[in-house]
């Protein structure tokens, strides 16, 4: 074997791989582009590893061909199969992540989320709608958009906090009949009615799942398909199989910018739910 | 519906958030290898596990607790803990047992289920893991090393640095203690340096197979509609075959894996027990990292029998 090319897969190749391995960490967590990615409690191990690859990278680069018998488990074995093997290993590492990196465009598109929509019962279809769509009380529909006292302030809660209290009654309570100040996205809008939507990561965003939540209004929000829109209204639960639906009655639904993290974040512990 | 639609986009987002999640535990398991190499001695491990075989294979099925690893990470650990003596029964029930036998998946276990009977949702599958990876251990016992282990890993260290000079063959390992005084360092300070080549070592070596399985789980992940299982949810067998199979496809990681099959709504319990199972153990990702240890054959083997045993187990524990 000659030494330019002991050097070359000794040293450069190894070196090359976690280079750009701790580019790409690093270049996602300085960047902001990991919140698209991973839940905040997981970031800091990126930004930690991504440091450990630069530190291996010039350990690497600077250390003498590695004589440890570890390092020679699937080392040469002579011949061009080897080499060919070898290379392909290489170009796997590097190539994949690089393309990626350049390639996402750090959101799933618009039909995945919706393929990964929770759903909140066995109801569905017609049945659903035909549930949704009546009259949130006995009285008279128009009576449901009465406003709300001016000194009754909206409670401010997430989407998740609906999810939570749809399967829990001790949650429910907290929320059913209030008037409540949320935001999300707007989608499957028409003149009275709108899904206000978010993205529920757990770990990661290949856990990502869509959480909505039904919204009737008095005329149709001045939002844009898929749009953020910050929304007060009045919150209702309905019976549907073993859980209950949340329903909204809004007030106001006010279009606002995308915040720079769009992802809601389940906990991982039971013990901050509930409130 | 469709059953494959790919979309490129979907496909890098997917395919960067398994690296993103999974590589920094890889990165803690390549470390704890190296060091493992470099700091202990050999047959350290024959003296820390029971004598008594069937023992020490129930103990390495609780070492988890102590120990918590996720299935990325395990697979560098116990890589290289078989090459210090670790007998390969234990190795792989500490490997399967692991990503489920550990307090961080229990509580996020809880979490999911938390309006779902939690508590007993967590010991069943706390106790189905740790009984089905005891079960595999001690049937790993009655198996030659030769018939589970890889070449590479069956092949000493000593023959490995022969086999670069000479080409010899390696002959086949009927176990695996072999003399190491002569390769391994002896001052602390050369002790870390070879730790840190060794990791380097092994994370190139995982990464690899991770940067594979990573693939085709994000390709599963993004090109197959998860609506497919849903007309199998009335049929319990159909249900726990179809969530298995849809947790070899999703290779989620087990701290988040319960948050889905929590809102797999209509979906009978042994099928979501048996996807928190069977994922952890067995998926796209893993069956290719395992390859770094094991015989294909052994592999594909393995996937079979822990189908069958966690889907019979989990309809009769739901």
């Amino acid at each position: 074997m000659s030494p330019a090319y002991s050097n070359f897969m000794d040293r450069c190749l190894p070196s090359l791989v976690l280079l750009e391995w701790g580019h790409v960490f690093l270049q996602f967590v300085f960047g902001g582009r990991i919140a698209a990615y991973l839940h905040p409690l997981f970031r800091p191990f990126v930004l930690i590893s991504g440091m450990l690859f630069i530190i291996g990278a010039i350990v690497c680069w600077g250390q003498s061909r590695c004589s440890d018998p570890c390092c020679q488990d699937s080392a040469e074995r002579g011949g061009k199969t080897a080499l060919i093997r070898r290379l392909f290993a290489y170009a796997i590492l590097i190539l994949p992540i690089a393309g990626a990196a350049a390639v996402s465009p750090d959101r799933f598109s618009i039909a995945f989320l919706e393929s990964r929509e929770i759903e909140q019962s066995g109801i569905k279809g017609a049945e659903l709608a035909a549930l949704l769509s009546a009259p949130t009380r006995p009285e008279a529909q128009e009576e449901e958009f009465q406003p709300f006292p001016d000194n009754e302030k909206p409670r401010e809660i997430s989407l998740l906090d609906l999810m939570l209290a749809s399967r829990d009654e001790w949650c429910r309570k907290h929320f059913d009949g209030k008037r409540v100040q949320l935001i999300g996205r707007c989608a499957r809008q028409d003149e009275h009615n709108f899904d206000l939507l978010c993205t529920v990561v757990t770990c990661c965003a290949l856990d990502a799942q869509t959480y909505s939540v039904h919204v009737k209004t008095k005329k149709a929000p001045q939002a844009k398909d898929q749009g953020w829109v910050k929304l007060v209204g009045v919150a209702r639960f309905f019976p549907a199989g073993d859980i209950k639906i949340p329903l909204i009655t809004a007030e106001s639904v006010t279009p606002i910018p995308a915040p720079s993290d769009p992802n809601f974040y389940q906990a991982l512990t039971p013990s901050n739910t509930g409130d | 519906m469709s059953w494959f639609g790919f979309h490129l986009q979907d496909f890098c987002v997917a395919f960067l958030s398994i690296l993103f999640e999974g590589v920094p535990f890889m990165l803690i398991g390549t470390l704890i290898s190296g060091l493992v190499d470099a700091f202990l001695p050999p047959g350290a491990m024959s003296k820390i596990l029971p004598r008594q075989p069937i023992l020490a294979v129930v103990l390495s099925g609780l070492l988890g607790i102590v120990f918590p690893m996720c299935e990325c990470g395990v697979v560098p650990v116990i890589r290289r803990m078989i090459r210090k003596g670790l007998p390969v029964s234990c190795a792989l029930t500490y490997l399967l047992a692991a990503p489920i036998v550990n307090p961080i998946v229990a509580v996020s276990t809880l979490a999911a289920f938390r309006i779902q009977t939690p508590v007993s949702i967590t010991l069943l599958r706390i106790g189905l893991g740790f009984g089905v990876a005891v079960f595999c251990g001690l049937l790993v016992q009655a198996l030659p090393v030769a018939q589970v282990l890889n070449r590479a890993m069956l092949a000493p260290k000593s023959a490995r640095r022969l086999t670069l000079v000479s080409q010899l063959r390696t002959p086949p390992g009927e176990g695996l203690e072999w003399n190491e005084d002569d390769l391994t360092p002896k001052s602390f300070g050369t002790r870390t340096v070879h730790a840190l080549r060794c990791a380097s070592h092994d994370f190139l070596d995982v990464a690899f197979y991770l940067v594979i399985g990573a693939g085709f789980a994000a390709l599963f992940n993004t090109a197959v509609p998860r609506d497919a299982i849903a007309p199998l949810a009335s049929h319990p067998v159909g249900a726990t075959a179809g969530m298995m199979g849809l947790a070899m496809l999703l290779s989620l990681c087990s701290t988040s894996d319960a948050f889905i099959a929590a809102n797999f709504v209509g979906f009978p319990i042994a099928a979501k027990l048996a996807f928190m199972v069977f994922g952890p153990m067995m998926d796209v990702k893993l069956l290719f990292m395992y390859g770094l240890v094991f015989r294909k054959r052994f592999t594909l083997s393995l996937a079979v029998l822990l189908f069958a045993v966690v889907g019979a187990l989990c309809l009769a524990a739901g």
